[in-house]
C-alpha cells in the first residue's frame, strides 16, 4: 500500500504504547488481589491484626472480683466497668498494668444516663438534677454534686 | 408530609466533599466535548463555513483535554495512588471507567491533530536547524511523505477519526452526567436526564468557547472575521443552548410535578439556598438573556452589520460560558448543600481562594488552555491553511 | 473528497479500518483485562479458609445488627466507645444517635448534638411532644450497596463474612463513595485523606468478641447476631419479629434491624 508508512508507524507506536500499559498494569496489582473478591485479601488480615482497646468482658473480674461480685448482684449488673471508667487498654496491656484506671467523679457520668430526658424510655431511672439537688433553674451543677452523697459501693451496686 | 421545624444533617454531613475542583472537572470536559462535535461539524458534516474554526476547535480539545484531569488529581485523597483507577478498574463502577474514556478519547485527539497538522510538521522540520529539526523529525515519525497520495490519507483518516471522536465525545461526557445522576442517595443528582443535560450544556459551552475564542484570536491576528462563521456558529448555538435549558427546567418540573420526597429538599434548595446561583445565573442571566440575544442573530440576521452580530454573538457566548459554569456549580455543589438526612442544610459553601481547591488554582487550570494553545500557535498555526490546497488538506 | 471516492475505495476502506483496529484493541484488551481479572475473583470468591493470628474464617460467619429503638437511653455511650475503640478522628462519627420529638400535630424535632458523644441535653421545644425517642446509627453493611458498588479501584469491599471495609491502603480518596451512601455513614478521615466508616470492630468480632458499641451498651438496645450460627438469638428475632430497615425503598439491602421504628426516622 502506497503513502501509508506513517500510518504504520503511529499504529505501531500506538501499539508499543498499549503493550507497555498493559504489562505495567500487570506489575501494579498487588499480590493478594483478587483471592477473596475484587479487593486486597491481605485488606482483611491487616483490619483483624488491629489491637483492641476495650477488653473483653470478664477481663476486669480477673483482678477485681470483689467488685464485680458487688456489682453482679446490683441494678448496674448489666453495665460493663469499662463504659463508665475508660478502655482496658489505659489500665493494663499485655498483663502488665501501665496506668491508674480513670475514673470520672463528675455529675456528667451518671448524667448521660440519668438525666431526665424526655425521649427516654420510662422504665428507665431518670432524675431532674436541679430538683433533686434543690437548685434554683440558673444555677450551675457542683462538679461533684452525685459523689458527695453517692459513694463507690453504692453505685457499684445500687 | 410532616412539617419540619428543625434542619437536621446527619453529623457526617456537615463537610462538603466535593469542592469548585469537582464543578471545574465537568466544566472543562464539556469544552473538550463540544470543541471537538464543532471541528466534527466541518471534518464529518461538512459545514464548509466553520472551516475557519475547524483548527482552532480541535486543538482547543485538546488544550482542555490535557488539564481536564488536574482537578480531580488536585481533590483526590491520594492522587499519587490515581493510577490505581487504571490498575484495578472496578467495572460496576461508573468511575473506573474514566481511565479508558480518558485515554482513547485523547489518543484520538491526539491522532487526528497529528493527521490534520502532518504535512506542516514535516514542512517545519525541513527548514529548521538543531533541536527543532529533531523534535519535529520526530514529531513526524521519521516519515518525510507529503504526497498528494498520503495527504488523501490523512484526510480520509481524519474523517474517519472525527466520526468516530462524535460518540467519543458523546460518552467522555454524557458519562460525567451519569456519575451524578447514578447516585441514587441524591435527590437532586439522581435523574436518568443528567447525563443528556450535561451533554447538551457540554457542546453549548464547546460552541459559545470556540466563538469567542476565534473572535479574540482573530482581533489579536488582525485577520477579518468571516461572517458566514460566527453566523453559523451562533445558530447552532441557539439550537444547543434551547435544548440544554429545556432540559435542565424539564428536570426541575417534572421534581416539582411528581412531588415525591425529593421535592422535599429540592424546592427549598433551589428556591433559596442556591436561588441566585440557579435561577439568577443560570436560568434568567445565563439561558434567557443569550437566548433573546442568538435570537436576534438567528432571525433579524438580514438587519445586522457584521460587527453587531459579531458583538452580540461574543456577548452571548460569555454569557452562555457562565452559564455552564453554574450549571455544573449548581449541580455538584447545589448536590450537596442538603444532607441526606433529608431534612437539613449545610452552611452555603464559598471556595478559598488559595489552597489546592482555591479559586486561584482553578483559575491557573482555566488559563493554562489557552497558554498551550498559544505556544501550540507559535509552532503550528491555528487559523486554516492559506488556501491553495483546498479542502483535501483539512 | 469526491476525487478519491472511486478508484481508491478499497484503500480508503483499509485506512478507516487500521485506525479503528487500533483504537478498538486497546479497548478490548483493556477491557477484557479488567473482565478476566472479574472474573477470576468471582471464581475464587470464598474459597479460602481460616485467616490470621487467631484462625479466623470469614466464610463462616455472617453478621448481623440489630437496634432496639425502644431500650436506647441516648446516654452516647456507644458512640464514645467506637470514638476510643476505633480512634475515630473529631466531629466524625462511625455511629451516633439521633433524637426525635414529634409533636401531636405531627411536627418532628431530631438533633444529634455532637453524634450524641457527649450525651444530650434536656430539649426545650415549647411545643406538646406526642411521642420521643432516640435512634442509634451505624453503617448499614448493606448486601447491595452502592458504596462497593461506585468505589473506582476496588477499595471499598464486603468481606466474605458480609461486613463493608475500606482498604485503606489504596482508597485514591475521591470521596465518591462518601456521595453514595444514603445513610451517611462514611466521610473522609482527615489524616489518612481514605474514606472511612464503621467496621463493625472487624478486629474484635474476628476474636469472638462483640463490636465495642454494643459491648458498652448498658441497656442491650443494640445487638450483634450471626445469620450463619444456628439459633442465633438475634437472627431469630429478625426472623421471627416485626424489624425494619432504613430507606427500605432504596433498596442497598441493609443488614442493620430496627425494632420499634417510627416513620419519622430519617
Amino acid at each position: 500500500m502506497e503513502n501509508t508508512k506513517h500510518i504504520w508507524r503511529a499504529v505501531i507506536l500506538l501499539l508499543v504504547l498499549l503493550v507497555a500499559m498493559v504489562l505495567g498494569r500487570q506489575a501494579l496489582i498487588p499480590e493478594s488481589f483478587g483471592e477473596m473478591g475484587f479487593y486486597r485479601a491481605d485488606a482483611l488480615d491487616e483490619f483483624m491484626a488491629k489491637e483492641m482497646e476495650y477488653g473483653p468482658p470478664g477481663s476486669c473480674t480477673e483482678c477485681h472480683d470483689d467488685v464485680a461480685e458487688a456489682k453482679a448482684a446490683g441494678g448496674h449488673a448489666g453495665v460493663q466497668c469499662e463504659v463508665c471508667h475508660a478502655p482496658l487498654s489505659t489500665h493494663v496491656r499485655d498483663g502488665d498494668i501501665v496506668a491508674e484506671m480513670a475514673i470520672n467523679r463528675t455529675w456528667h457520668l451518671c448524667a448521660y444516663c440519668h438525666q431526665q430526658l424526655t425521649a427516654r424510655p420510662a422504665g428507665m431511672t431518670q432524675i431532674d438534677l436541679h430538683e433533686h439537688l434543690e437548685l434554683g433553674s440558673g444555677e450551675a451543677i457542683p462538679e461533684d454534686a452525685c459523689f458527695d452523697c453517692h459513694d463507690a459501693e453504692g453505685i457499684h451496686s445500687p | 408530609m410532616h412539617e419540619q421545624a428543625m434542619n437536621y444533617l446527619f453529623p457526617n454531613d456537615l463537610h462538603i466533599m466535593w469542592s469548585l475542583m469537582i464543578a471545574l472537572y465537568p466544566y472543562i470536559t464539556g469544552l473538550v466535548a463540544g470543541a471537538f462535535i464543532v471541528s466534527s461539524l466541518y471534518h464529518v458534516f461538512g459545514r464548509e463555513e466553520l472551516k475557519p474554526v475547524a483548527r482552532l476547535a480541535m486543538v482547543a480539545s485538546l488544550a482542555f483535554l490535557s488539564v481536564a484531569t488536574l482537578p480531580l488529581l488536585l481533590h483526590l485523597g491520594h492522587p499519587e495512588r490515581s493510577l490505581n483507577i487504571m490498575v484495578t478498574p472496578h467495572f460496576t463502577s461508573a468511575m473506573s471507567a474514566f481511565g479508558m474514556i480518558y485515554g482513547l478519547y485523547f489518543i484520538l485527539v491526539l491522532f487526528e491533530i497529528w493527521l490534520i497538522y502532518r504535512v506542516e510538521i514535516i514542512e517545519t522540520a525541513a527548514r529548521s536547524r538543531g533541536i527543532k529539526r529533531w523534535i519535529f523529525a520526530a514529531l513526524a515519525l521519521g516519515v518525510y511523505d507529503t504526497s498528494e497520495g498520503s495527504r488523501r490519507v490523512d484526510h480520509q483518516l481524519v474523517v474517519g477519526l472525527a466520526a468516530v471522536g462524535i460518540p467519543m465525545a458523546c460518552i467522555l461526557h454524557g458519562y460525567v452526567g451519569f456519575m451524578f445522576g447514578s447516585v441514587k442517595a441524591n435527590a437532586f443528582w439522581s435523574t436518568p436526564l443528567m447525563p443528556i443535560i450535561f451533554l447538551f450544556s457540554a457542546v453549548t459551552s464547546g460552541i459559545a468557547m470556540i466563538i469567542v475564542l476565534y473572535e479574540i484570536a482573530s482581533k489579536v491576528n488582525g485577520r477579518k472575521i468571516e461572517g458566514g462563521c460566527v453566523q453559523s456558529l451562533a445558530q447552532w448555538l441557539w439550537l444547543f443552548a434551547t435544548i440544554t435549558v429545556t432540559l435542565e427546567l424539564l428536570e426541575i418540573i417534572m421534581l416539582a410535578y411528581e412531588r415525591n420526597e425529593e421535592w422535599l429538599v429540592v424546592e427549598p434548595l433551589i428556591t433559596d439556598k442556591i436561588a441566585f446561583s440557579f435561577i439568577g445565573v443560570q436560568m434568567i442571566f445565563g439561558s434567557l438573556v443569550p437566548f433573546i440575544l442568538l435570537a436576534i442573530v438567528v432571525l433579524m440576521q438580514r438587519y445586522l452589520t457584521d460587527t453587531l452580530r459579531n458583538v452580540i454573538s461574543f456577548i452571548a457566548a460569555m454569557i452562555l460560558l457562565i452559564q455552564v459554569f453554574a450549571m455544573r456549580w449548581n449541580v455538584v455543589i447545589g448536590g450537596q448543600i442538603f444532607s441526606k438526612s433529608g431534612v437539613g442544610f449545610r452552611e452555603s459553601y464559598v471556595p478559598d481562594l488559595g489552597g489546592l481547591e482555591g479559586i486561584g488554582m482553578a483559575l491557573l487550570i482555566m488559563v493554562a488552555p489557552f497558554v498551550i494553545m498559544a505556544v501550540f500557535n507559535r509552532y503550528l498555526p491555528l487559523s486554516p491553511p492559506a488556501g491553495e490546497e483546498g479542502r483535501s488538506e483539512t | 473528497m469526491d476525487d478519491c471516492k472511486n478508484n481508491e475505495g478499497y484503500t480508503r476502506r483499509n485506512f478507516l479500518l487500521a485506525g479503528a483496529r487500533g483504537a478498538a484493541g486497546m479497548a478490548l484488551v483493556l477491557f477484557g483485562g479488567g473482565v478476566a481479572l472479574v472474573s477470576a475473583n468471582t471464581v475464587s470468591a470464598g474459597g479460602s479458609g481460616p485467616r490470621g493470628e487467631y484462625g479466623y474464617d470469614p466464610t463462616k460467619h455472617r453478621w448481623i445488627y440489630l437496634v432496639d429503638i425502644s431500650k436506647c437511653i441516648g446516654c452516647g455511650s456507644c458512640v464514645r466507645a467506637c470514638e476510643l475503640e476505633n480512634q475515630v478522628p473529631a466531629n466524625f462519627f462511625r455511629t451516633w444517635v439521633e433524637r426525635y420529638h414529634v409533636s401531636r400535630t405531627g411536627q418532628v424535632w431530631i438533633d444529634s448534638p455532637n453524634g450524641a458523644r457527649d450525651g444530650f441535653d434536656p430539649a426545650v421545644l415549647g411545643a406538646d411532644v406526642a411521642k420521643s425517642f432516640f435512634v442509634p446509627k451505624l453503617c448499614n453493611h448493606c448486601t447491595n450497596t452502592p458504596c462497593v458498588q461506585l468505589c473506582p479501584v476496588g477499595a471499598s469491599f464486603i468481606s466474605p463474612d458480609g461486613v463493608v471495609l475500606v482498604d485503606e491502603q489504596r482508597c485514591i480518596g475521591c470521596s465518591y463513595c462518601v456521595q453514595a451512601c444514603p445513610y451517611g455513614s462514611r466521610f473522609i478521615h482527615p489524616e489518612t485523606h481514605t474514606a472511612s466508616k464503621c467496621t463493625l470492630c472487624y478486629h474484635r468480632i474476628t476474636r469472638g468478641h462483640r463490636t465495642a458499641c454494643v459491648q458498652n451498651c448498658p441497656t442491650g438496645a443494640r445487638r450483634l447476631g450471626d445469620a450463619k450460627v444456628l439459633g442465633d438469638e438475634v437472627a431469630n428475632i429478625i426472623a421471627t419479629s416485626e424489624v425494619h430497615l432504613l430507606k427500605p425503598e432504596l433498596h442497598t439491602e441493609p443488614n442493620c434491624y430496627y425494632i420499634g421504628h417510627s416513620q419519622e426516622v430519617r
